[in-house]
């Protein structure tokens, strides 16, 4: 799909604050105009061809434009890569990613990454060099204003190779950074195509026959996207380093434990990283990989929303739970054309039993949840929990834990059959809460060793995992009972969720709650004539239409005509209201990238009024010191107004940006 | 003269069929008597022949009907339905064209008679019947009213009925108009019976601990147990100068839902059962009243459906109904382009754009 009005504005403004206005102008063209050769490059974008090569060059190292050398013809197709201009808006984040998981070493890696496109370790590894002797002199570069000083010692957060090596194979590991591969360069539609021709080629003599030869031949070029996909991740081939490629296709049962251990360690350790010793091929070519940081930023909008609806114990968990889940998540939407679209009802998964074994110490399960008497909770349910209770137990005296189906797998009606089984005197309130571990024990003697207090955090776990699955939301689904419950998140009925929640946020705000009554009304009951909206909704008539004139104005809802007659007058016409899902869903990106351009803008408008405290602070003698120390009174206001507003401005661009990603990405 | 011998058995006959038949209309008002019914009371003599004396049931009828004791109503065929004399009374004085206006307001019953329906099926002139009506009105018998459906419709209703309750929209309208104020305060008081229940209100629980817990502790000495207290105490105390908001988001964070399954949310028949004992309104409000605004409740996504075991529904509050507006907006309003209203025209270099705009300019002063 083409990018829309207010997206291209958007872009080239998001090009030109990172790199420059005249990369921007060939980008700008280039979104435009479609692909182009340079030839006609030249001619729209009214650059030298010199010109031309310098900012193509630029553009190509960060990755924001395809090419593509026609065989035929001999020349050469520049296309704009939309997704990573579009990721420039996004870089704050992924930065503040990378830094509550990894630390800010990770943080300034990732940092460098940005401002590098794409570079092989050892471009990587020259520059924290340069960077770190410049240091000693006092000539450091400007990115040092986001360092947090660890170690109080280096302004730079990595302070080794070493540690930069340990760096790179964790973000490696993790998905955020991935190897860079030729077919990288050119656009997807390009190495489509590419293939559909060898394929012809080699396979089919030139040209198919027949449906049943194109489906064979659609087979085909998805298998071999699939392969060149597969080429680009990341293999762990560093040395001293366990194999750790499953990361990605994942539905392997074998690495878990391992990758578990792994997960905790970032979850309740410190994130400081140390030099281990291990070292990455300094040929290897790197760069961000979007797509897996896009899981990362839905893991978190998901986690938001779980603790507005449920609350945020119960937030905490779940965000545990997705942590688990990402690791098997290489990208947030899948290309149908390129991923093989598995049939299985269910994607990947975690138990209970994992979770709560990785789960931070920090989250305390026993609270965040009301406390209710037993008489109060679903009896009948408790029952078939106990019967359930008593095959696992059979299971487990087998050693078959974690392999194997569920020894009964009910359907999980509404989920809210599987109660856990809290005692009344379980008041998770309580300080102490030992007051009946004899009574708790004996639901659980299986297990031997463990003692209740851990089987007690199972439960516990299990409940806001429970709430979790009966929320409207549907934020899991339980799949199966091993390991005290098998649960999935179906992502795209929770992201429509969340969508629907936002649009309504906007509604409420914008149109009041009548209009958005009528809205939600309209949604839920599809079209509707105005007698009946009077009815149901209990507002007076005027009003009603007076709203649904102003939102039909707005473009939110709109309106249909159905003759009763052939002669289509008004008096023998019926009315219909409706609300379009999608509509709403489009307005609001449209809205939301005019919105970011705009302040873009004025941040570049702000920046040019306050330019004199600005160019004071970068010149290349002071840069390094303190604003306070060498600004007067009057200056350090004013730069404290401008920072500020800069703040502000940079700020609301990543909170439009969440709304992007909701309603693009995610 | 078989005149002569029957007049006074006309009348006789006349007060004997309309006692026998008054009561029968009492039981059931929407019972039409037939000729054959008429017949079966056995009280209008056989004819010499033996046969019903149709002749006589005709004569004595019509007495009846010219009294304005009975009515013709059409109800296949021919038949008749008994007035009482008290409204029998009410007919007398009235000219033929009144008569045929006013019985048509009587029949309409509580749903009231349209001007256009009763020119239309009496074919009178429309300045007769607007005589007719406002000597009607005069003399009390029928009084204007106003329908919910149709409150454009010009109608009639017989003075000493009220409007049914298709017509005045049931309980939400008053005088015609939909009382908005009324069903707000309902729908308030429904709502928050239900908050009230669908939460738990936690007061130690203060969201996920900041540090690593220590080992569990087997058990608390009383001197630590109140150490432990004073602690939470003093905590609390310094909560006080929180400023408003965060001490609202305090108290949000604290009503902590109930677990899965839980069963006592409040169903529409407690609902119902609960406004009912509570007296809080004069009307009396079913069950279906009710559901309808339950309804409105859940579009205002203040609210939402959970089954229980016993196969009902249940309703719970939802968590961001809490939240007043200021606290839950969405993101693209924060900033001062979700709200403008020229959004549209913006453009750098257009007459309103990012450098030249107020709202910018006041919303980066703040």
């Amino acid at each position: 799909m083409a990018p829309s009005k207010n997206a291209v504005e958007l872009m080239a403004l998001l090009v030109d604050e990172a790199y420059g206005e005249l990369t921007s102008r060939i980008f700008t063209i280039l979104l435009r105009r479609g692909r182009l050769p340079i030839r006609l490059l030249s001619m729209h974008t009214l650059l030298t061809p010199r010109q031309l090569r310098h900012g193509l060059a630029v553009l190509i190292q960060q990755g924001l434009v395809y090419h593509n050398l026609e065989v035929d013809t001999g020349t050469t197709f520049y296309e704009a890569n939309d997704d990573a201009a579009y990721g420039l808006a996004r870089a704050g984040k992924i930065m503040d990613v990378a830094e509550n998981r990894f630390g800010p070493a990770a943080r300034d890696v990732v940092h460098k990454l940005f401002l590098l496109g794409h570079c092989s370790v050892s471009d990587l590894v020259t520059a924290y060099e340069s960077k770190n002797k410049d240091h000693a002199n006092g000539n450091a570069e400007g990115s040092s204003t986001i360092t947090n000083d660890v170690n109080g010692q280096s302004v730079s957060p990595v302070d080794s190779i070493g540690q930069l090596h340990s760096v790179l194979i964790q973000l490696l590991d993790s998905g955020f950074v991935e190897p860079v591969v030729r077919s990288m360069f050119h656009s997807p539609e390009d190495t489509h195509s590419m293939i559909e021709r060898q394929i012809l080629q080699e396979s089919f003599g030139g040209s198919t026959k027949g449906a049943k030869q194109k489906d064979e031949l659609k087979l085909k070029i998805k298998n071999r996207m699939n392969a060149i996909r597969a080429e680009r991740e990341w293999k762990g081939n560093a040395k001293k380093r366990p194999l750790n490629g499953e990361h990605i296709n994942g539905i392997n049962g074998t690495n878990k434990r391992r990758r578990l251990s792994n997960g905790s360690s970032t979850v309740s350790g410190d994130p400081l990283i140390e030099d281990d010793g291990s070292r990455l091929d300094p040929t290897l070519v790197i760069h961000i990989n979007y797509e897996k940081c896009n899981v990362a930023l839905r893991n978190e909008a998901l986690v938001a929303f779980a603790k507005e609806r449920i609350g945020e114990i119960t937030s905490l968990i779940f965000a545990q739970g997705l942590a688990i889940l990402e690791k098997k998540i290489p990208r947030c939407r899948i290309n149908p054309s390129i991923d093989k679209v598995v049939d299985l009802p269910d994607g990947p998964g975690f138990t209970t039993k994992e979770l709560t074994t990785v789960l931070s110490k920090a989250v305390n399960p026993g609270t965040g949840i009301g406390k209710a008497s037993s008489g109060e909770v679903n009896t009948r349910a408790l029952e078939r929990l106990e019967s359930r209770k008593h095959k696992s137990e059979e299971v487990k005296i087998e050693g078959d834990v974690s392999m194997g189906d569920g020894p009964d797998e009910e359907p999980t009606i509404n989920g809210h059959t599987h109660l856990s089984d809290i005692e009344d005197d379980d008041d998770p309130f309580e300080e102490g809460d030992k007051s009946n571990p004899a009574k708790r024990r004996k639901l659980v003697t299986f297990q031997a060793e463990s003692s209740g207090d851990r089987e007690n955090r199972l439960e516990l776990v299990k409940k806001h995992l429970m709430l979790l699955a009966t929320d409207d939301a549907k934020f899991l689904r339980r799949t199966g009972n091993n390991g005290y419950g098998e649960w999935t998140c179906d992502f795209e009925t929770l992201v429509a969720k969340m969508q629907e929640s936002e649009v309504d946020a906007l509604l409420l705000e914008n149109f009041g709650i009548s209009g958005h009554r009528l809205a939600r009304m309209l949604r839920r009951l599809g079209k509707l004539d105005e007698k009946t909206m009077v009815d149901t909704a209990k507002l007076k008539p005027k009003d009603i239409r007076t709203k649904l004139a102003e939102m039909q104005m707005a473009g939110v809802i709109d309106i249909q005509e159905v003759p009763r007659d052939s002669n289509r007058t008004t008096n023998r016409t019926i009315f219909l209201w409706f609300f379009d899902e999608a509509r709403a869903a489009t307005m609001v990106t449209e809205h939301t990238y005019k919105a970011m351009s705009r302040i873009l803008q004025r941040l570049d408008i702000e920046r040019r009024r306050a330019h004199d405290v600005l160019a004071l602070t970068k010149r290349s003698d002071v840069r390094d010191f303190d604003p306070e120390v060498y600004l007067d009174a009057n200056q350090l206001n004013d730069f404290r107004a401008i920072d500020a507003k800069i703040d502000n401005l940079l700020c609301q661009i990543g909170r439009l940006d969440g709304l992007i990603g909701l309603f693009q990405e995610f | 003269m078989v005149s002569s011998s029957s007049a006074p058995d006309l009348a006789g006959l006349a007060t004997r069929i309309y006692d026998e038949l008054l009561p029968l209309q009492k039981e059931d008002s929407y019972i039409v008597f037939h000729q054959n019914d008429i017949f079966d009371l056995d009280i209008i003599p056989s004819d010499p022949q033996g046969n019903h004396d149709v002749n006589l049931a005709l004569r004595v009828l019509q007495k009846l009907t010219d009294e304005k004791l009975l009515k013709v109503v059409h109800d296949p065929g021919m038949g008749w339905k008994v007035r009482t004399r008290e409204e029998a009374l009410k007919y007398r004085g009235l000219t033929t064209e009144e008569d045929l206006v006013y019985s048509y307001v009587d029949e309409a019953e509580d749903e009231g008679a349209w001007t256009k329906n009763i020119k239309s099926r009496s074919n009178l002139h429309e300045a007769v019947i607007q005589a007719a009506l406002k000597k009607l009105k005069s003399r009390n018998l029928i009084s204007e009213m106003k329908s919910v459906e149709h409150p454009a419709r010009k109608m009639y209703i017989k003075s000493n009925l009220s409007p049914n309750d298709r017509a005045t929209g049931g309980p939400w309208y008053t005088d015609g108009e939909l009382d908005t104020v009324f069903i707000d305060t309902i729908m308030n008081t429904l709502f928050d019976y239900i908050l009230k229940k669908t939460f738990y209100f936690s007061k130690s629980y203060g969201g996920p601990m900041k540090k690593e817990p220590k080992k569990v502790i087997k058990k608390m000495s009383p001197e630590e147990a109140r150490a432990k207290r004073d602690q939470v105490l003093g905590a609390e105390k310094s909560e006080e100068e929180l400023d408003e908001k965060s001490k609202r988001m305090k108290y949000y964070e604290k009503n902590l839902p109930m677990p899965a399954g839980y069963q006592a949310y409040p169903t529409l028949d407690e609902l119902t059962v609960w406004i009912e004992a509570h007296k809080f309104f004069t009307q009396t409000l079913t069950a279906s009243d009710l559901q309808q605004l339950l309804d409105v409740l859940e579009f205002d996504d203040k609210i939402e459906k959970v089954f229980i075991a016993s196969g009902g529904l249940a309703y719970r509050a939802l968590r961001k109904s809490m939240l007043n507006e200021d606290d839950r907006g969405s993101v693209l309003n924060e900033a001062p382009c979700g709200r403008c209203p020229v959004f549209d025209l913006c453009e750098e270099g257009g007459p309103v754009g990012p450098s030249n705009c107020e709202y910018f300019n006041e919303w980066l002063l703040l």
